[in-house]
């Protein structure tokens, strides 16, 4: 089992951007339909029937009416009707279980691409990418579901591709004229939409954007409203966003003219393409070349025919988006160093897969200790040749005087960690992060296995929030340890956040604990609380716990004190020691 | 594998996901999946499908030059589309009679004139509905931001910004797209349908049987259909909510997921919500299926009957065969549409849904208003009988509500214009409560709150925003130029006021170290600021507004290894001039206020300068040696 190094925001050798090594990009279009090679045959073969019914229906109705109706045979009328009814039963059932399979296989791959991006992108062996994370999101959710469209598009456009191809020749066979003016229809028909086409999608993303740009103004503007009605101006807000949803307004009455144009125009070559046919089949048919019935069958085939052109005309814009979009899948996986076709990424692997907690799969009982932690310096750093250890059974604490040598240490610590197996180092970062779960799902986020987790038993909880100074929660929140945890602990203050970030980092009980800065959200009342309680909760002769922070009540509670300072250590022992030196008492006053 | 809790059914399972499974099955053990999905109460107001369309047709009456225009050219474009049918009837006719070859060019050029008829209108009729469509959702995308800026920050403190979220986003983007192509299509072969139906029962009476006996089996469909997918979609679209919510949440904690090694915990809870979506879609596809194959009923029906009706039309009643041409192309020129017409109800529903979810919030959640016209006349600040409490009011009726919590106890308190007063206390001891009260920000239960002699329950409500502040600890910084994030606070402010704003809270230096400066990007996809650098902004912003009253709530707290002190100062001198209440973490930040208080369970137990309490030995004292280490 590989065991990953503990990951780290700013990855510690960062392969050069936009070239992992290894595996070279795989096509997903072309994977989705790999996946799905065996079904696609019948789909195309059930679809082909299909059309071709759809096609022949005008022809069979012709020529009914003529045989029927003008030669005055009621049976061959009956007869006729009951043979257009068999065949449309035939057809309407192969669509149906044609349109079943091609649906299943395009909800299939929406939901196979959506989840082989999310575990990539969490995935800590993965490269680590720099985009929003809203970015990742749309690729995962609207680009996964867009790229999946080609199973939804190729049963349906290559078949009526064929049909409209089978029509047009039977049109020429009857009557070269009639097969010309079918062709100069379809190719004015391409000519149309190729150039509508263009500037039609141009203005449509110009739309796009511009009511990109007022939703994402709304988004934020929700997102910063404490920060407006903390400062009072709501009014000024609103008229940001006003002029934003304006904007978006007129690009949108741009994009409706065209659009409106658009219709117009394939409406035109529709109507000027049936005049066309009606005038050569009428001619033909006054001259007697033609029966009545094979008139009417040729002006119903060329109306389906137009129609289905129509359709078919949507394509390009449709396949662009398309690719486009898998395309965007493509990229991000090939970023994070990932392809499509990762068994690792498949759904049936990442549905049973656990999370490794040292042993096997499932999370095991109370972890050995570890002999604690040893931090060895890289060159050029504040830590350089220093070997510090963090002995089991001990706090030790390193104060930095500097935010960057607080940075250069926390990678230290990182690197340092990765002789130790995963499951035995918590290093809680600085930045809260809490996921929508109630309280006690919070605290038990990596509690070893035996934790009671249905409000049974609640002491280890109980200990958790008093080692973090906590307990006033359980008195403030409305169900207790049941009540839900909103996603980054948005119904939460920050102290409260980072008080509740603390407790789950107790909870883990990590037989090497690395906690950066955990009580700057917290008054000097709690943080006074929050030192005792934590170093009493850890003082096991199996534990080893590291504070990197610079508050006067965690350093007091420290078995020995590393003092950083000017890009070095400076000098290290008790904090009362170090109360000696005037560059240390001026940095824990702050 | 033994994890594998149900052993997929053969037969219904396909690609390894069984497709009949229920949502709970899919779900399994994740609680939170389970939660997020049976979250039936709404969080902010939803309107009734009535209700909506009452709304839509008021603003269409609103603007009903454009819409009476709409609906002639759209009525008049179905027209001339409804003639097609009876032109090209009319040249088999012509056949059928044996007419010359004029005739038949003068029916094609009858037919050419009426497609063109019919493209001009229907160009027009799309872009008119279009922009209708378009003009009305702008107006009320802006009301459902107006509502949502004035939403009480308590109640989003209680349900989180999600559903707020989605409102003026999701529900704009959906319904903006459902207008661009559904609407003007589907209102489009409405009317066409409509125009066909009269044409047919024009061309013959005898069609007028064909009529009765189909199209109340297309209604009944539709019926049919909606009633089955209404609820599977709004399930569906719950769990796409959690889908995405679960996996921004996991992204954006990136660092907590590794740390705690959980990735493949969130892996598995958007992989479920992922399975539920594409199942539930699943099963709209199924019931689509079906209903198609029940409209096959009455389209045979209807093919036979037009043929059959034909050999007697012609036979009987001694129609001409371009009748029955024409009635035959009516037909099948109507099958289309109607299908057209039927699998366009999904994005209508959509939309239908986030129209009610929008115009809920319009009508139900009335826009702030000046409770009275009390001008604050200067920087103090009183409080009389002032008490706050959670849950439900003493003299409510309502037995079964949690009891009120009382969380700031009885208070009376005058501050001095220009004074500065520090908050200090545990957590839970009700400072943030009583700061909020100061700042006018929360309305507390009882009492008056006077800011400048002004009660703020009769006061004029933009003199007060203007009149006081609160920077919290909770940073944002706004998506545009770093220019446009500052003039929010004073939009005519030019650019050497805001160079000055930067200065005065030492934020001037890396700003013009910054790429463009004051134009750069910032914000979301903009230059990333640190969590001190935003606060700083907050400041300047302060300092544009130039507020009489300041309110610091743990603003300067979040701060880990650096900064602190810098923006410590900057606080103190954006305070300089203002009455200002501090919330302190660090107490060396209260030891320079002109008065402290000190507060513990909702009330306040100490009270005076710094000195005084810590010559008087009481709990402020025992604080100050703990923090400062002095004495141990």
């Amino acid at each position: 089992m590989p065991d990953s190094p503990a990951p780290s925001s700013p990855a510690p050798a960062p392969p050069a951007a936009g070239a992992p090594a290894g595996r070279p990009p795989v096509s997903v279009m072309r994977s989705i339909v790999r996946d799905h090679r065996r079904q696609l045959p019948w789909i195309l073969l059930g679809s082909f029937a299909v059309e071709a019914i759809d096609m022949a229906v005008p022809i069979l109705m012709g020529l009914v009416i003529d045989a029927g109706i003008v030669h005055r045979s009621l049976s061959i009328t009956i007869l006729g009707a009951l043979g257009i009814v068999a065949l449309r039963l035939v057809s309407t059932f192969s669509w149906a279980a044609m349109f079943r399979a091609s649906q299943r296989a395009r909800m299939y791959q929406r939901h196979r691409l959506r989840v082989a991006v999310t575990g990539a992108v969490l995935d800590p062996r993965s490269n680590t990418v720099d985009r929003p994370a809203g970015e990742i999101l749309s690729i995962a959710t609207s680009d996964a579901d867009k790229a999946s469209d080609v199973m939804d598009m190729l049963p349906w456009a290559v078949p009526a591709g064929a049909a409209v191809l089978a029509a047009s020749i039977w049109l020429a066979i009857l009557d070269p004229w009639l097969g010309l003016a079918t062709l100069i229809g379809i190719v004015v028909m391409v000519l149309v939409v190729r150039v509508i086409t263009p500037a039609l999608s141009a203005r449509y993303d110009a739309q796009q954007s511009k009511a990109a740009d007022a939703a994402a103004t709304a988004t934020d503007l929700v997102h910063g409203l404490r920060v407006l009605q903390g400062l009072g101006v709501q009014s000024r807000a609103r008229a940001q966003y006003r002029r934003r949803s304006r904007s978006a307004l007129d690009a949108a009455l741009v994009n409706a003219r065209f659009s409106g144009v658009s219709s117009g125009l394939t409406t035109l070559v529709t109507a000027v393409m049936m005049a066309a046919v009606v005038i050569i089949a009428a001619q033909r048919a006054l001259i007697g070349e033609l029966t009545l019935g094979t008139l009417i069958a040729v002006v119903g085939v060329a109306r389906s025919n137009m129609g289905m052109l129509q359709g078919l005309s949507g394509l390009p814009v449709w396949w662009a988006s398309m690719s486009t979009s898998a395309r965007r899948v493509r990229d991000l996986l090939a970023d994070l160093g990932r392809t499509i076709d990762d068994p690792e990424l498949s759904i049936a692997h990442l549905r049973s897969a656990r999370d490794d907690r040292g042993e096997g799969g499932a999370p095991v009982g109370r972890r050995p200790g570890t002999g604690g932690l040893r931090i060895s310096g890289s060159p050029g750093t504040a830590l350089e040749g220093a070997e510090i250890a963090v002995a089991d059974g001990s706090i030790l604490a390193i104060a930095c005087a500097d935010g960057a040598d607080a940075e250069e240490v926390l990678d230290a610590v990182r690197t340092s960690s990765t002789g130790l197996a995963r499951a035995d180092v918590l290093l809680e970062p600085h930045v809260v992060d809490l996921f929508d779960g109630s309280l006690r799902t919070q605290l038990a986020t990596r509690a070893p296995a035996g934790r009671a987790l249905d409000g049974s038993d609640d002491s280890w909880a109980d200990a958790a929030l008093h080692a973090a100074g906590a307990e006033d929660l359980l008195r403030i929140l409305p169900e207790g340890y049941d009540t839900r945890i909103l996603d980054r602990g948005a119904n939460l203050s920050g102290g409260q956040r980072q008080r509740i970030a603390l407790a789950r980092a107790v909870a883990s009980d990590a037989p090497v604990l690395v906690l950066h800065d955990p009580t700057t959200a917290v008054d000097a009342v709690t943080e006074q609380r929050i030192a005792e309680a934590l170093t009493a909760a850890r003082s096991e002769d199996d534990r080893a716990t590291l504070l990197i922070t610079r508050a006067p009540a965690l350093l007091r509670q420290a078995d020995q004190v590393v003092f950083v300072a000017g890009g070095e250590i400076a000098a290290s022992g008790t904090h009362q020691d170090l109360m000696e030196r005037e560059d240390y008492r001026e940095m824990v006053r702050r | 594998m033994s994890t594998q809790t149900t052993a997929p059914a053969a037969g219904r399972t396909i690609y390894g996901i069984d497709w009949e499974r229920s949502t709970e099955d899919v779900l399994g053990e994740d609680a939170t999946a389970l939660r997020q999905l049976d979250e039936h109460a709404q969080i902010l107001p939803v309107a009734t499908v009535g209700a909506s369309f009452a709304h839509v047709a008021r603003r269409l009456l609103d603007l009903w030059p454009m819409t009476l225009a709409t609906l002639l050219v759209v009525t008049g474009g179905a027209a001339a589309a409804a003639w097609m049918p009876r032109l090209i009837g009319g040249a088999v006719v012509i056949v059928e009679h044996h007419g010359s070859a004029a005739d038949v060019w003068r029916q094609g050029g009858m037919i050419v004139l009426a497609g063109a008829l019919q493209a001009v209108l229907s160009a027009l009729g799309w872009a008119l509905v279009s922009s209708l469509g378009q003009r009305i959702l702008a107006g009320m995308r802006e009301e459902v931001i107006d509502r949502a800026l004035d939403l009480p920050v308590q109640t989003m403190e209680i349900t989180g910004i999600g559903d707020a979220l989605s409102r003026v986003a999701d529900d704009v983007d959906i319904t903006a797209r459902a207008v661009n192509n559904v609407v003007p299509n589907l209102i489009q072969m409405g009317f066409y349908v409509l125009m066909t139906l009269i044409g047919m029962a024009t061309l013959s009476p005898w069609l007028l049987i064909l009529l009765v006996v189909v199209v109340p089996m297309y209604a009944a469909a539709a019926v049919w259909y909606l009633r089955r997918t209404a609820p599977i979609y709004r399930r569906e679209r719950v769990a796409m909510g959690a889908r995405a919510q679960g996996l921004l949440s996991a992204i954006q904690g990136i660092p907590t997921v590794h740390a705690y090694g959980i990735e493949r915990r969130e892996t598995r809870h958007v992989s479920v919500l992922s399975e539920v979506a594409v199942v539930l879609g699943m099963r709209v596809m199924v019931l689509v299926t079906r209903m198609v194959k029940i409209l096959a009923i009455p389209e045979n029906i209807s093919i036979a009957l037009v043929l059959v009706l034909g050999y007697a039309m012609v036979h009987v009643g001694g129609a001409s065969i371009g009748t029955v041409t024409a009635a035959s192309l009516y037909l099948i020129s109507l099958i289309w549409p109607m299908m057209n017409l039927i699998f366009s109800l999904d994005d209508v529903q959509s939309a239908a849904a986030s129209l009610t979810r929008m115009v809920g919030v319009i009508e139900s959640i009335d826009p702030a208003a000046s409770p009275g016209d009390e001008i604050p006349a200067d920087g103090s600040i009183s409080l009389r009988g002032v008490s706050h409490a959670y849950g439900a009011a003493e003299d409510a009726k309502g037995t079964g509500a949690a009891p009120e919590r009382i969380i700031l106890q009885p208070i009376d308190l005058e501050v001095a214009p220009g004074e500065t007063i520090a908050l200090v206390g545990a957590s839970g001891a009700g400072k943030s409560t009583l700061a909020s009260i100061l700042a006018g920000t929360l309305t507390p239960r009882y009492g008056q709150v006077l800011h400048g002699g002004a009660d703020l329950a009769r006061a004029d409500l933009e003199a007060v925003r203007r009149h006081s502040s609160i920077v919290s600890q909770d940073v944002h910084v706004f998506r545009g130029t770093l220019a446009e994030d500052l003039r929010l606070a004073r939009p005519e402010a030019s650019e050497d006021e805001l160079w000055g704003a930067l200065e005065r809270v030492d934020a001037a230096s890396w700003v013009r170290r910054l790429p463009k400066a004051l134009e750069i990007e910032v914000g979301e996809k903009g230059e990333r600021l640190t969590a001190e650098q935003s606060q700083q902004l907050a400041l300047a912003r302060v300092v544009l507004q130039d507020p009489a009253i300041l309110v610091l709530d743990e603003a300067t707290a979040d701060e880990g290894s650096s900064g602190a002190r810098v923006l410590e100062r900057a606080a103190l001198e954006v305070a300089a001039g203002r009455t200002t209440v501090i919330v302190a973490h660090r107490l060396s930040q209260a030891s320079t206020a002109d008065r402290i208080l000190v507060m513990a369970d909702g009330r306040v137990v100490e009270e005076g300068p710094h000195a005084e309490l810590v010559a008087r030995g009481g709990v402020y004292a025992g604080l100050w040696s703990a923090w400062s280490g002095e004495s141990s």
